[in-house]
């Protein structure tokens, strides 16, 4: 992705859910709810309030709202965080980190992205096999051979 | 001793600055490819271009980003007190992790030399035998308040993203006195740039 005007970078995921190809409904945590435990669904999921304990929803994605605090370790098929995260995150298919996310804790996804202007602190796993994952799209210097996690570059 | 203080007055960093050949990532990237599973300790602030490039290889990347993490408080940085005491709550790892490469970049003009004593004290227990560390000395007389952002744009090419802000004397630190400070480790390869930065490559002695 290098050497790529920004027009041509891939930009993250909005706001919205990404779709689970399982299923269509959608939950919503709202503001002013805060859940202590572990949650388990089947469902895509937004969360805006406060949840502790753990989250897994392996064929569904999580969206971590601007609002939303999770400290929990996560697994979902796509996990979005504009709010603030500590603990992991498991992707079984990307992780995205937008501008206004804070994530304390470790990443490990077949894709990986983080906008320039998260606050991270913590590892991300380059070597979590997957048959989605393809080459970083870089500048050609770029010759590892280990191919097994993408990041995606997202500059503002 | 200068301290990170405060974002509140801070622009953007100076994304026009171009990109410059940097030998010293050159180095750092023939390690990373000699097709181990390694793991990288990188100071920095997360990045996308730099954790897209890492993605390209077996690795896992730790972002302890101090850029962010250091005390902050009205938008320069100015006389404080020593960072170290911060540095077990700023590098807190769950076992007891060992890296094969340490990306300082160019945080160490902004601690005292006290502090850099202690940084080397500090890290060289997460240090493997053969591991690089790479950090950019300001040989300039003066250098920015704030430290910059590194963003690799190739194996060779460093973008430093530069904050608009005022500036403060630099260390300008020798290799010697860099070695006299970092005791726990030795010169592998040094290089002057010029753009006023030398690239020091250290090994754990």
């Amino acid at each position: 992705m290098f050497g790529k005007p920004e027009s041509e970078m891939q930009e993250p995921q909005t706001s919205k859910v990404p779709a689970s190809s399982s299923s269509r409904e959608q939950a919503t945590i709202g503001s002013s709810i805060a859940i202590k435990g572990d949650l388990i669904g089947e469902e895509d999921l937004v969360v805006h309030g406060r949840l502790e304990g753990t989250v897994t929803l392996k064929q569904n994605s999580l969206l971590v709202g601007k609002d939303g605090h999770i400290k929990a370790d996560v697994r979902a098929r796509v996990i979005v965080v504009e709010g603030r995260v500590e603990g992991g995150l498991f992707g079984d298919e990307q992780v995205i980190i937008k501008k206004s996310g804070v994530v304390q804790g470790n990443i490990e996804a077949p894709r990986v992205a983080l906008e320039d202007g998260c606050k991270f602190k913590g590892s991300i796993e380059m070597s979590v096999a997957s048959s989605n994952a393809k080459p970083a799209a870089a500048t050609g210097t770029n010759p590892g051979s280990g191919h097994k996690a993408e990041a995606v570059a997202i500059r503002k | 001793m200068f301290k990170v203080q405060g974002a509140a007055h801070l622009s953007a960093p100076d994304s026009d600055q171009p990109a410059y050949r940097s030998p010293g990532l050159q180095l750092i990237f023939k390690r990373i490819n000699n097709g181990d599973k390694i793991n990288i300790l990188d100071f920095g602030s997360p990045l996308a271009n730099n954790v897209e490039f890492f993605s390209s290889y077996p690795c896992r990347l730790y972002i302890a980003d101090w850029l962010q993490s250091l005390p902050l408080s009205d938008g320069c940085w100015a006389e404080s007190p020593a960072f170290s005491p911060l540095f077990p709550e700023l590098l807190s790892f769950d076992t007891k992790e060992q890296f094969d490469v340490i990306l300082g970049w160019d945080i160490i003009n902004y601690f005292d030399e006290d502090d850099i004593r202690r940084f080397s004290r500090f890290i060289a227990p997460y240090t493997k035998p053969d591991a690089l560390c790479f950090f950019s000395v300001i040989t300039q007389k003066n250098m920015a308040m704030q430290p910059a952002k590194y963003r690799i744009m190739a194996e060779d090419s460093l973008h430093c993203e530069q904050y608009d802000c005022d500036e403060c004397p630099s260390p300008r630190f020798t290799q010697s006195r860099l070695l006299e400070l970092m005791k726990e480790f030795q010169a592998h390869r040094s290089f002057l740039l010029q753009n006023g930065r030398q690239e020091q490559i250290l090994r754990i002695r």
